[in-house]
């Protein structure tokens, strides 16, 4: 089978792999693209403030 | 088995070092360490290629919160991206210390392995400089400024505690010493529990060399202050032994019958 009738025929999960990670990502939507390429430091330090307000005391 | 991070208390001296805090630090492809003592510090070095002093990330005039944010975000990030990584840090590290709360809370969101090894830590080292035994007097263990915040009942029965006198009041990193006025509300505080004329004892546990003790009373802590240093604990005795609750379980502690009654 050529590529291109894959394409047409095994729909859109096939074209991602195809396509690479940015094109999965529209289609599955963030979630999946952060479960293959890890946490950025950005997402960290935005999760570790969200769950570190300034709180009582700081040691 | 190694961790893709590694949390790891140093103690306040080269000597508390323990073998299985060398071994983990030794297997770590890259080590952060926040530590005042040199040779310490030396021993770090000797023993890992280029680690990271995280002292570098204080400001003084910074958020002390702000400083941990960047610290942990960048370790759990280098975890999970390039491990084994350790973090050593002084004393014990899950005793006052938010930073390792931080490290603890990201490495479990983003499902990155973590092990923590404890150290000897400046409670210890209080215990040992002035003989306090928490298994007579019992101990209270509080943090300056959440005394002032929080209505929890002090017990004049047993031992206090109070950690980071010297940054009351502020999350702003700084070294400079404290003015008279700014133990004035803690002083009111144990005051109301304590009585003015009760002794308490002030101190440093340093890294290195022998630290500093201050005796004194309540009524005088505040104006002895400014010469305290940033760094400093206070002991506050119990005021007197704790009422009796029931006399017969005193009683019947060396009974061979109640023994008896105790074990299958």
């Amino acid at each position: 089978m050529l590529a291109q009738d894959a394409i047409s025929t095994a729909g859109p999960n096939f074209t991602a792999a195809v396509d690479g990670p940015n094109f999965t990502a529209a289609v599955d939507g963030p979630n999946f693209t952060a479960a293959v390429d890890g946490p950025t430091e950005a997402s960290i330090e935005s999760f570790l403030r969200r769950a570190f307000q300034p709180a009582e005391n700081v040691t | 088995l190694i961790r893709a991070l590694n949390l790891a208390g140093l103690g306040l001296r080269l000597g508390h070092v323990t073998r299985e805090v060398e071994a983990v630090l030794a297997r770590c492809r890259h080590v952060y360490f926040l530590h005042s003592d040199p040779e310490t510090v030396r021993f770090l070095h000797d023993r890992s290629p280029s680690p990271t002093d995280l002292s570098s990330f204080y400001l003084n005039g910074t958020s002390r919160l702000e400083t941990y944010y960047r610290i942990a975000a960048r370790v759990v990030f280098h975890a999970s991206r390039s491990p084994p990584i350790g973090v050593a840090v002084y004393g014990h590290p899950t005793i006052f210390s938010t930073l390792s709360s931080m490290l603890i809370a990201g490495s479990r969101q983003f499902g990155v392995d973590m092990a923590i090894y404890p150290g000897v830590s400046s409670i210890d080292a209080i215990m040992s400089d002035i003989g306090l035994d928490p298994g007579k007097v019992a101990l209270q263990v509080h943090e300056a400024t959440e005394l002032l915040i929080f209505d929890r009942p002090l017990d004049p029965h047993s031992g206090l505690l109070i950690f980071q006198a010297g940054q009351l009041e502020t999350w702003i990193h700084t070294t400079e010493p404290s003015s008279p006025e700014r133990l004035k509300q803690l002083v009111d505080r144990l005051t109301a529990t304590y009585g003015r004329s009760h002794e308490v004892t002030a101190m440093e546990v340093r890294a290195a060399g022998a630290g500093w003790t201050w005796r004194g009373t309540l009524a005088d802590l505040a104006s002895a202050a400014p010469s305290f240093g940033a760094m400093f604990t206070i002991y506050v005795p119990p005021t007197s032994p704790p009422p009796l609750r029931d006399a017969a379980v005193l009683h019947d502690l060396g009974d061979v019958a109640q023994l008896d009654r105790l074990v299958q």
